[in-house]
């Protein structure tokens, strides 16, 4: 699903923010993307989510080798991925049903069915009755509840999901992680970033450690730091 | 629930929404007033030059007063008999003295002075005649007629014309320029203030052309309302400098008017703001974001 090699990042003309970054993603797993603050797990997201290109290494993605991929080809590659992003990116001007619907749109489906199902969808993660809202309205986990509706309605191949669970309360955190495990178990390939090493220790799936933007482990085996230098926590 | 969602919003770039179709009106108002002043001027001069074309004065200045009757009679004559002449008019003396009298002062027109004769010719409307023959024709029976056939005034009412519309196909060169330009200004603008948005709507799946519809639906509008704005201004304009051309009267200004094929050519000014508007603002687009990861 997805494999990178060597991968290196930088923003700009700055120095790398990852370096050697060697791991593999397959076909209907869960991973989680832990690391201190600064670590570069968000860094990494956007080189998952195609809104950054490696400064050298070798990523690939749905078999692709994303540097044979034009510009073109981009879209049709991002409409297989979901993104829960760390600030949301929520379009304000738009309602939260309309924001939900968002990618479908864009795809170009019918909108009766794509409202129905985000209907559907908002109930679950809990915003039934705040459908016509606009997102500057809504509270901090609100948002982040809208902003996973909005990730995985599109049934994405492959689901980034950077610190979804920071601003809701442990036992929202649980119905989301809840939600992310069911949508794996039906086939998306599944990695979240996250601070929250409870939340880890609950799903007990294995996780990619950042530290100063290298990886420090790729540990299959799930044991929480078990054993592992921990650093930063 | 079929309703357009609009995926960027209007009011990120106020400035540009609310400047644009002012800008645009002013380019719409020059355009219309130089269009309307070269095809009023245009109609007028061709209305004229079909007028005098079709017109013809002989002239006969012989000092001895027997002599000049007999050259005019045998003129008139000869106008008469030749095809494509419609009529032969010699004005009478009191016609002449009536022309006279404002440079020279009334009652002063004495009998002694040697009034030329003055016979004015029609001629049949689409009948080309050729007026070098007939000047010379003309001095074999009138040795001192003179054919006047007002080709000179033909050409500098056309120098005029050629000036006037020269003028206002640059003023519209100029102005589709600097509309083009304001535009893209107005769309760099409008990317700055939707970067996040755009990059959002990127990484969701959408294509450039999506986001370049956004621009274009956008930008046709301003540009229509603008044209709208610059067009009546120009309509108000060009109906009270008509209405001033006809108090100064009796002259070539008050024949310039609008035929309604002309009306239908201001018409298409405010169109031709939008769709302007719209093209420039797609390819501004397409090309700012074929920069973007
Ligand atoms: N747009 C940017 N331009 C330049 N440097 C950046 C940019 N975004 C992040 N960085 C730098 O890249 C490094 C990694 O940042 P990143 O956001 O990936 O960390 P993170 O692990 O997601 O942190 P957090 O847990 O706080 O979200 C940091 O040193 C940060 O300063
Ligand atoms: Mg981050």
């Amino acid at each position: 699903m997805v494999r990178f090699e060597n991968v290196g990042m930088r923003y700009g003309l700055g120095s790398e923010v990852l370096r050697n970054i060697s791991f593999e993603l397959k076909p209907g797993s869960f991973h989680f993307l832990t690391g201190p603050s600064g670590a570069g797990k968000s860094s990494l997201m956007k080189l998952l989510y195609l809104a950054h290109r490696p400064s050298r290494g070798i990523i690939t993605m749905f078999g692709q080798d994303l540097t044979m991929v034009s510009r073109d080809e981009l879209p049709a590659l991002r409409r297989r991925i979901g993104v829960v992003f760390q600030d949301f990116r929520l379009l304000d001007h738009l309602s939260a049903i309309d924001n939900v619907m968002l990618p479908l749109r864009i795809a170009g489906g019918d909108p009766k069915i794509i409202r129905e199902h985000a209907e559907e969808l908002l109930s679950w993660v809990g915003l039934a009755d705040r459908l016509e809202a606009r997102p500057p309205t809504l509270s901090g986990g609100e948002k982040q509840r809208l902003a996973i509706a909005r990730a995985v309605i599109g049934k994405p191949d492959l689901l980034l999901a950077d610190e979804p669970t920071g601003n809701v309360d442990p036992e929202m955190a649980n119905r989301l992680l809840h939600l992310f495990v069911e949508l794996n178990k039906l086939g998306t390939t599944t990695l979240v970033a996250t601070h929250d090493m409870g939340l880890v220790s609950r799903v007990g799936a294995p996780q990619l450690r950042l530290f100063q933007g290298e990886l420090v482990h790729l540990d299959r085996a799930s044991a929480v730091g078990a054993g592992q230098p921990d650093a930063g926590y | 629930m079929t309703r357009r969602v609009p995926f960027l919003s209007d009011r990120a770039d106020r400035v540009s929404g609310r400047l644009l179709p002012w800008v645009i009106a002013v380019m719409v108002f020059l355009s219309g007033i130089a269009l309307a002043s070269a095809l009023g001027v245009h109609d007028a001069v061709a209305n004229w030059a079909s007028d005098l074309g079709r017109r013809l004065t002989v002239q006969v200045v012989a000092a001895d007063p027997a002599d000049r009757d007999a050259q005019a009679a045998a003129a008139e004559a000869l106008l008469a008999s030749t095809p494509g002449v419609e009529t032969v008019n010699r004005l009478d003396l009191g016609a002449i003295t009536a022309l006279l009298e404002p440079w020279l002062g009334k009652g002063n027109v004495g009998d002694d002075l040697p009034l030329p004769v003055l016979i004015d010719v029609t001629l049949a409307p689409d009948r080309l005649i050729n007026t070098a023959a007939l000047a010379r024709q003309l001095r074999e029976v009138a040795p001192d007629a003179a054919l006047d056939t007002n080709e000179q005034w033909l050409s500098r009412l056309h120098a005029v014309a050629g000036m006037v519309e020269g003028t206002a196909v640059t003023v519209v060169g100029l102005v589709t320029l600097a509309t083009v330009a304001i535009v893209i200004f107005g769309t760099h603008a409008g990317l700055a203030a939707h970067r996040e948005t755009i990059e959002t709507l990127h990484i969701i799946g959408a294509r450039d052309n999506l986001i370049a519809g956004e621009f274009q639906v956008r930008f046709l509008k301003l540009g229509l309302k603008g044209g709208l704005i610059g067009l009546v201004a120009a309509g108000v304009t060009l109906v009270l400098g008509r209405s001033f051309l006809r108090s100064l009267g009796g002259g070539i200004l008050d024949k310039v008017t609008l035929e309604p094929g002309d009306l239908v050519v201001l018409l298409v000014l405010p169109l031709a703001a939008g769709v302007i508007a719209m093209f420039t603002a797609r390819l501004t687009v397409l090309r700012a974001l074929a920069r973007m990861v």
